[in-house]
């Protein structure tokens, strides 16, 4: 009997499974619109990872906060870092190989882990023009692991061919990287609301490495564009702990702003987050 | 004109350094430090054919593609944070009315570098196997010394620079505030990839006051070509540590540009705002 385990939601659930991919020691680049990363990148710094290191729109080591108390008062940020990294050191520290960790959310994947953070449906007519994918295309090539998450697993966010390649995965059967003598190690690890994935380089597919409690094995096929490689006995993620969850709730994310990445939250975390800059800004005076 | 000559101008006479299919450099990332009220001046000018390139865009973006100001968007990204998509630049963009050019931003910034350090292009590591890199028109370069295959990120020069700073004398030494913001060196680098820089300021500051602070200088009069005093001239986007980011502008921005009507007069009412 489970009794001793505490309950949680499905987001707890992901941002912990990601702070997990977080290892002591890793150099993690954190930058806009992804509450997710931040957030698992402090607790696992709180927890398993002690000696990682948080570089978050260039601020050096943050102080473990409240993540929606930066996200609407950049000010904040600098009163709890040791400083401050100009944009262009931190992409010649990302070029020569200094980080080794970044977390990304593309809007597509697909069987190769291409990355699609640009449009959605035809170049010449696209559907839908994304905002643009920022470092995608770059840090694929030199982080030693690219961990993507995704929130809504699927058949639209997971294709066999991405709409558009704004970041490279792994074509040739890991050729091309081999041959481009690509240092960076691409997408290794997927994490989503139903399960984690795991780049098979040998098997050049992405493997189940754990289905979430109570999910089935044909619902994450049903919702894979692709074909998937399955262990002859996938094992059941890890569930949060009291001490991750404590961290979280009381501490790194008691606004949940996690939540915002999952479209059936966004608007009530909007509005939390809109009510606590208006607070904010009454509290700004003007010099 | 002189180097060290009176270069304070309106924001009417300003914004006529910018010609009909310029290509313009915008500074300010995100929602911050967005020269939000000269961007509006060239709305009100009518001014067409601009080639707009920002690294991080946002409401600038969106109010000159909104007034059918630009042509021409490069960029590595246009959006207003977590408040969403810019709504009138995605659906110019979605319809083809403009160029949409995503650069990663590997791509955007070695331009503007190769652009500042005076040379034709910046090789390097990223980007490569992208289909930013065909669509781009990038090419690869073989490393003379290893071998190794490199993209080429060809300079980005620009006609006009625009960016909103803290403050500035009249002969043009731009001075920020003591905040690290990592993102505010592009501004910099984008006006000295131009050939014009137009810097609107919260103040102008008198000789002396720059001298008594000359650690904070972070452009000089032989690269600055307009001073123009705009207080609040990013409003609603902020200007850390001076004033806060108005999401509530924000959001009635987003709510009102479906509507013809409701958008001018909305572009109207932030032009007057104070």
């Amino acid at each position: 009997m489970r009794t001793n385990r505490p309950s949680y939601t499905t987001d707890e659930l992901m941002v912990v499974a990601m702070s997990r991919q977080v290892q002591n020691g890793d150099v993690v680049g954190l930058g806009l619109a992804t509450p997710m990363a931040t957030i698992a990148a402090f607790l696992a710094r709180q927890t398993h990872a002690p000696n990682a290191t948080i570089i978050l729109s260039g601020a050096v080591q943050p102080k473990t906060h409240n993540v929606a108390l930066s996200m609407v008062n950049p000010v904040m940020l600098a009163s709890i870092s040791c400083g401050f990294l100009p944009h262009t050191v931190t992409m010649d520290m990302a070029e020569r190989g200094v980080y080794s960790l970044q977390f990304l959310r593309p809007a597509q994947v697909d069987a190769e882990g291409n990355m699609n953070t640009s449009l959605i449906g035809s170049q010449q007519r696209p559907k839908l023009r994304l905002p643009g994918g920022l470092a995608t295309g770059d840090v694929t090539l030199f982080m030693r692991r690219i961990v993507l998450y995704q929130p809504n697993h699927d058949l639209r966010n997971f294709p066999v061919q991405v709409d558009y390649k704004t970041g490279i995965g792994h074509p040739e059967q890991g050729r091309w990287r081999r041959r481009m003598k690509i240092s960076g190690g691409g997408p290794t690890k997927i994490i989503t609301d139903l399960c984690t994935l795991a780049f098979d380089t040998e098997a050049d597919c992405f493997a189940v490495e754990s289905l979430h409690p109570g999910i089935s094995p044909s619902t994450v096929k049903e919702r894979t564009g692709f074909e998937l490689a399955w262990p002859t006995h996938a094992s059941e993620t890890e569930p949060p702990n009291e001490r991750q969850l404590t961290w979280l709730r009381n501490t790194i994310d008691p606004y949940a702003v996690r939540r915002l990445e999952f479209k059936e939250h966004r608007q009530e975390v909007l509005k939390r987050l809109d009510d606590l800059q208006r607070r904010n800004n009454h509290g700004q005076s003007e010099k | 004109m002189p180097v060290n000559g009176n270069k304070l101008m309106s924001l009417s006479e300003a914004a006529s350094l910018v010609e009909d299919g310029a290509t313009v450099a915008i500074g300010g990332a995100a929602l911050r430090r967005k020269p939000v009220r000269m961007v509006l001046e060239l709305a009100r000018q009518c001014r067409r054919g601009l080639h707009l390139w920002t690294f991080v865009g946002s409401l600038d973006v969106d109010i000159l593609v909104g007034s059918g100001c630009a042509d021409a968007v490069s960029y590595s990204y246009v959006g207003f944070e977590h408040h969403g998509l810019a709504p009138r630049f995605s659906r110019a963009a979605r319809e083809g009315k403009i160029e949409a050019n995503e650069y990663s931003e590997w791509m955007f910034v070695g331009g503007v570098r190769a652009a500042v350090m005076g040379i034709p292009f910046l090789p390097t590591h990223a980007g490569r196997g992208s289909d930013l890199v065909q669509d781009r028109g990038l090419k690869e370069i073989t490393c003379p010394y290893t071998g190794e295959t490199l993209l080429a990120v060809p300079a980005s020069r620009f006609d006009v620079a625009i960016i909103h700073a803290w403050r500035a004398d009249a002969r043009g030494n731009v001075q920020n505030p003591e905040f690290p913001d990592h993102l505010i060196e592009l501004d910099y680098l984008m006006a000295r990839a131009a050939r014009h820089v137009i810097v609107t300021v919260e103040k102008v500051a008198s000789a002396e006051q720059i001298e008594q602070e000359s650690y904070r200088t972070v452009l000089f009069p032989f690269e600055v070509t307009a001073v123009v005093e705009a207080k609040r001239g990013a409003r609603p986007t902020a200007v850390p540590p001076v004033y806060p980011c108005d999401t509530e502008l924000i959001d009635e921005y987003m709510n009102r540009a479906e509507s013809p009507e409701q958008y001018s007069a909305f572009l109207q009412r932030l032009s007057n705002e104070d």
